[in-house]
């Protein structure tokens, strides 16, 4: 039994010699160099993950930034229809030829069904600012 | 068509003019936050361009230090 431990230990020990023999090593020019090379980068990807820190915050100012002047603009869009209540309308005459084209287009949106498609707050929108174009359109110069 | 005269009410007329002064203040308000906008924007337009060159950089060095290894010392 003895002697089988000690004929399986002599081979590891003669495989690990093996192995040692074959480790082989390249010499590398420029040593100093090389390291600075690789110290450099690894401080740049440092420096860039700090600054990606200020990134996010300068990102997520500019995102509250961008919600207050919605708020903002909302806010101006009420005090101009509250203007437009205070003020009194104006009836205005369309010109005839404006009726005929309106006539037109109306046509051919009957012959060219569009789908429908599920109101949103866009789609409010351009209908808004179509009616307010329509109306300044209605304008005498 | 004729340009007729328009009345409004005095009273209402004050808050008109309390409206427009207020419609002022919020444009004004507005502005400024749009102005806030554009420099942020900047400022990460200018990380952008730091950060690209910075990677620019990296590269430049990772293929430095790949030339070296693949040039070994020779005896």
């Amino acid at each position: 039994m003895a002697k089988k431990k000690d004929a399986a230990k002599r081979k590891a020990a003669g495989k690990k010699e093996h192995r040692e023999e074959r480790t082989y090593f390249i010499g590398i020019d420029y040593p100093t160099e090389l390291k600075k090379l690789i110290l450099e980068p690894t401080r740049e990807v440092v420096q860039f993950l700090q600054s990606y820190e200020h990134f996010r915050k300068t990102k997520e100012e500019k995102t509250k930034a961008i919600k207050q002047l919605q708020g903002d603009l909302v806010k101006i869009r009420n005090e101009i229809a509250r203007l437009k209540r205070l003020l009194p309308p104006l009836k205005m005459e369309k010109p005839a030829f404006k009726e005929k084209i309106k006539e037109e287009v109306v046509q051919e949106l009957k012959v060219k069904p569009k789908p429908s498609r599920p109101s949103n707050e866009l789609e409010e929108l351009e209908k808004e600012l179509s009616e307010i174009e329509q109306r300044l359109s209605t304008l005498p110069e | 068509m004729e340009k007729m005269p328009v009345f409004v009410k005095v009273e209402e007329y004050e808050d008109v003019l309390r409206t427009v002064s207020s419609l002022k203040s919020k444009i004004e308000s507005a502005k400024s936050t749009l102005l806030k906008i554009n420099q942020l924007k900047s400022e990460e337009d200018s990380q952008l361009e730091t950060w690209h060159t910075a990677l620019a950089e990296i590269e430049d060095r990772i293929q430095a230090i790949s030339q070296i290894l693949h040039e070994p010392e020779q005896f």
